[in-house]
């Protein structure tokens, strides 16, 4: 329990007052020469247990009223709030809203969803505590705002989530930049979060810096987690996982992959609801609906065909375009509706910058053939000297058989990259010690062969007996281990591994640097690896593809598949139309881009924070939730002690629809006074007892 | 009559008073002839039975009338009447000191009863005596009937003092054995003594066929045991003292007086002794008033 005003607790000696005046008046006795002495010691000797508890409860009884009254004057509070504030209710508030898509989760029986029931019960601890310095924190615009009043505060904060996780380590690190550079007295830092652990992040390693830097203020801050988790009653939600346009038997169509998923404790509780739901999709402004079934948690749509040539409305709606697929509302709309677009796939351009193109040749002619009728695909070679002509906007996919680049090249490629670019790094004939993206190539040598058989990991094991056979006595080496779960290697649609195995190793470019295997040799060896970087952009094969160093170019699959897998994300950076996360393109989509559709009424800065359709600079660009807002793990007291490790933080639990943080329970107190009082009155009630006859004669 | 002056006399009140005769509830042993019925034959006017003659018997007090009609020969009898000794018991013990504010003192209240009762007895010619008493008997004035006497009685009366401890029922025993029987005995005091000792007394006063009478003389705040604050309690009859506080244990205080007088009923009732429970806050008219009348409601048995 803590109070509003704590120093009235000064006041809490009063209540030895009882006490007092009870031992005064134990010394204030007087002396009465008695005759009736013997009914005295009578009295004294009849058991006096009774009267002495009497005695006893009477002065508890008065003291716990004095108490009752000192600490109604404090005004005491429901929760350890002011334990947390350090009895200093004029700290200033700094507030970190989770505006995650979760936490537009409604939970049962409340008015709003998270989102609004915690800047409600922000608003209402406030007013109740009397705070009025508020700083917003927002992970959209570099300046936090201030507030000089509660009101202020709750008119300018959006009740609205948007559809981008939210990053907590970063808003609090702007917390931390603001509390340095402002100079603010003592703090508290409010996070009202719905604890999951794709917000918080608990494994960033920015969290150590965090604690340190919190420590280095002169102020005290001190941290309040507002746990808004709460199970979700009815949710499903749906998510696009590919739109493509293809061109059908009867013109072009559009092949929609979507998934839809329902949570465990919604399955439980809505066993009467029907396994069947309508999905509303929509290409542009026409809508179909189409009924889904359930099977269990969850169903998976795969190549729905919408024909385009039927959107008469819309003449370019063949070429490109836009939908969305929704489910009917429930608990959390948020994850209700996904965004899509389609256009007409653009060629997959391939450039092979090489000075000995025959070692390169099978990655030539892999680039140049296309997986589909609809799909273009082209392979042209170069040489470096012809780089500065090259337009790189119309480039999916850059084979590198050079020296790593320096200078004014790696620059060029660096920004390729960055912009969703694949890159594929080849060894050249004659590696120097040049570094570039943080590797290096080390030289070549020949991997001693591996008589064993290829192991594949636990998905290819039923493929892997195919691979057995006559391949030990051929003096290659063979790859032992490949991720099969990677984008890149991955299995087949039809869930067979790629055949690995079968490829033939003599000769591998030792590598040096922080690199992510993909597949390896026996000893580790990697043969194709990705660069560690946040982009995932760039591709190394430690060997080439030509028969005096492997067998990749005689047994085709793999470079095959690998390479179009290249060139499939490498082309999402050529067309007009992407698919984008929420919160990470505020480059593509920003205020002066328009929007196709999408939630209503949300503000222009925040395009790129809301999922919806835009149009920004001819692209079309649909934004979704990402992937991480599928993730249920949640933060745990050991996770969040984890991250505030020293801080001064407390958790309050704020997932109770209509209830406030704080409340004042001074009528508690005022009761308990009362009946302290009315008790105490009862037990000083004289008894009722039969008159001595004052006269009797026999 | 003898006249006194006494501050522990009020002669309103002793002539209020004389109206009722004091009455013995049973037949009296006197020395002299007087009102009062006599366990023996005698020479009153009082007609009391026929007895055979006996050879030997005063022929004068042959019924002639008798023998005419019945052939037979047959005595006389009359009634003998005598008078009272009275024996005035006063407790002049520590606690009959005690008083309220405003209240006598319970000796001071004794004293108006002895002293009024001594006269009324003198004034019919009974012999009256006092003997007050505390550890011992402190003064014994045995019965007289002369005006003198009732003199000394009072003199004597007004010199008591209240001191020393009560052992009411030795002296008590003693009196009986001491006092000539058929006497009436008037106890007055506060009793503040074991109950079933006072009913060993009692039954041996009534075995010498002594008329008991007794003044229980209780105080007004000794019933109801009224007070405020903490109070250190000093026994009168020693050094004895109890630190209580008086609204803890005004509860079982009450319970332990009134399981005393009940005790206290019930022996009088089973020793037949005149009870009279008096409370110092009342007129001592009142009480002598109710002891006299109830006495003359019952005609004295031989």
């Amino acid at each position: 329990m803590s109070f509003l005003q704590p120093w009235m607790l000064l006041a809490l000696p009063l209540i030895a007052i009882p006490i007092i005046i009870h031992l005064v008046n134990q010394r204030r006795f007087q002396t009465v020469p008695w005759a009736a002495m013997r009914f005295l010691l009578e009295a004294n000797k009849m058991s006096s247990g009774y009267t002495k508890l009497r005695q006893w409860l009477i002065l508890a009884m008065r003291t716990l009223a004095l108490a009752a009254l000192v600490l109604f004057t404090a005004r005491p509070l429901t929760s350890g709030i002011m334990a947390l504030l350090g009895g200093d209710s004029n700290r200033l508030a700094i507030v970190v809203l989770d505006r995650s898509p979760s936490m537009s989760e409604t939970l049962p029986g409340a008015n709003g969803n998270k989102l609004q029931m915690a800047v409600q019960q922000l608003g209402d601890t406030f007013r109740t505590l009397g705070i009025e310095r508020i700083v917003a924190i927002d992970p959209v615009s570099e300046k936090p705002e201030e507030y000089t009043s509660v009101s202020q505060w709750l008119r300018a904060t959006p009740q609205q989530t948007w559809s981008a996780t939210t990053d907590i380590p970063g808003m609090l690190e702007k917390a931390l930049l603001y509390a340095k550079n402002n100079r603010v007295g003592n703090t508290l830092v409010w996070l009202c979060s719905d604890m999951r652990d794709s917000d918080w992040r608990s494994r960033d390693g920015r969290w150590k810096a965090i604690q340190d830097g919190f420590k280095t203020l002169p102020q005290d801050v001190r941290f309040s987690v507002l746990d808004l988790s709460g199970n979700e009653s009815n949710n499903r939600s749906v998510r696009v996982t590919s739109a493509q346009r293809i061109d059908g038997p009867k013109g072009p169509e559009l092949s929609l992959n979507f998934r839809i998923d329902r949570s465990s404790s919604a399955a439980n509780t809505s066993s009467n609801d029907t396994n069947s739901i309508p999905v509303e999709i929509a290409v542009g402004e026409n809508r179909s609906v189409l009924n889904v079934d359930l099977n269990g948690n969850s169903a998976e749509v795969n190549d729905h065909r919408i024909p385009l040539e039927l959107l008469r409305d819309d003449p370019n709606a063949s070429r490109r375009g836009w939908g969305s697929v929704r489910l009917p509302s429930d608990s959390n709309p948020a994850d209700d509706q996904s965004y899509f677009v389609f256009e007409q796939p653009p060629t997959r351009r391939t450039v092979i910058v090489s000075d000995t193109p025959e070692l390169v040749a099978a990655i030539e002619l892999c680039a140049s053939i296309a997986p589909q009728q609809s799909v273009q695909c082209e392979a042209e070679l170069l040489n470096p000297s012809q780089l500065d002509a090259l337009d790189w906007s119309s480039v999916a996919l850059m084979v590198w058989h050079q020296p790593l680049p320096s200078g004014k090249t790696l620059e060029t490629l660096e920004k390729f990259v960055s912009s969703g670019g694949q890159l594929l790094l080849v060894p050249p004939e004659s590696p120097d010690s040049n570094t570039a993206f943080g590797i290096q190539w080390m030289g070549w040598e020949n991997p001693p062969s591996n008589p064993n058989q290829a192991i594949a990991n636990a998905s290819s094991d039923a493929n892997a007996s195919d691979d057995r056979g006559d391949t030990a006595a051929d003096g290659l080496a063979r790859i032992e281990q490949w991720q099969n779960d990677s984008q890149l290697l991955a299995n087949t649609l039809s869930g067979a591994p790629l055949p690995l195995g079968q490829l033939g190793i003599r000769r591998v470019c030792k590598i040096d640097g922080d690199i992510t295997p993909l597949a390896s040799l026996s000893g580790g060896t990697p043969v194709l690896a990705k660069i560690d970087r946040t982009d995932s952009s760039i591709t190394i094969c430690a060997t080439t593809p030509s028969d005096r160093d492997s067998t990749f170019a005689g047994d085709g699959i793999v470079l095959y598949v690998t390479i179009q897998r290249l060139l499939a994300i490498g082309a999402t950076r050529v067309g007009t139309a992407k698919d984008v996360v929420a919160g990470t393109e505020h480059r593509i989509v920003n205020p002066t881009s328009a929007m196709a559709a999408g939630p209503e009424s949300v503000p222009s800065s925040e395009y790129a924070m809301h999922s919806g359709i835009y149009l920004a600079d001819d692209i079309l660009v649909a934004i979704n939730r990402g992937l991480a807002e599928e993730d249920p793990r949640m933060v745990d007291q050991d996770a969040l002690q984890r991250m505030f490790g020293d801080l001064s933080w407390a958790k309050i639990n704020a997932g109770k629809p209509a209830s406030s943080l704080v409340q004042e329970i001074w009528r508690w107190f005022v009761v308990s006074m009362l009946a302290a009082l009315l008790i105490e009155a009862i037990l000083c009630l004289p008894r009722v007892k039969r008159p001595i006859p004052a006269k009797t004669s026999i | 009559m003898l006249q006194v002056s006494r501050s522990f006399l009020d002669p309103q009140i002793l002539s209020r008073l004389s109206a009722v005769p004091l009455k013995p509830r049973h037949a009296m042993q006197g020395n002299v002839s007087g009102k009062h019925a006599s366990p023996h034959r005698g020479s009153s006017v009082e007609f009391a039975e026929y007895r055979k003659y006996v050879p030997g018997d005063d022929l004068r007090r042959l019924d002639w009338r008798a023998f005419g009609r019945t052939d037979r020969y047959y005595v006389k009898e009359f009634e003998a009447d005598t008078n009272l000794r009275c024996c005035a018991v006063l407790d002049t013990s520590g606690s009959m000191g005690f008083a309220s504010k405003g209240m006598l003192t319970k000796i001071d209240y004794g004293r108006r009863i002895c002293a009024s009762l001594a006269y009324l007895a003198a004034q019919q010619g009974d012999a009256v005596g006092v003997s007050t008493v505390a550890e011992k008997i402190v003064q014994n004035i045995p019965p007289k009937r002369s005006a003198a006497h009732l003199k000394l009685l009072l003199d004597t009366l007004e010199k008591t003092k209240p001191q020393g401890e009560t052992r009411l029922p030795e002296i008590l025993d003693e009196l009986a054995e001491t006092v000539r029987q058929r006497a009436l005995v008037v106890i007055i005091s506060d009793f503040f003594v074991d109950p079933a000792q006072l009913k060993q007394c009692f039954e041996h006063l009534r075995f010498r066929k002594h008329d008991v009478a007794a003044f229980h003389l209780l105080d007004p705040q000794e019933l109801s045991f009224a007070f405020g604050r903490p109070v250190r309690f000093v026994d009168m009859e020693g050094n004895t003292s109890l630190f209580v506080e008086p609204t803890e244990i005004a509860d079982r205080y009450q319970r332990s007086l009134a399981n005393y007088l009940k005790q206290m009923q019930q022996i009088v009732l089973e020793t037949g002794v005149d009870y009279h429970r008096v409370t110092t806050s009342e007129s001592y008219e009142h009480p002598m008033m109710r002891f006299l009348v109830g006495r003359t409601r019952g005609r004295g048995v031989r």
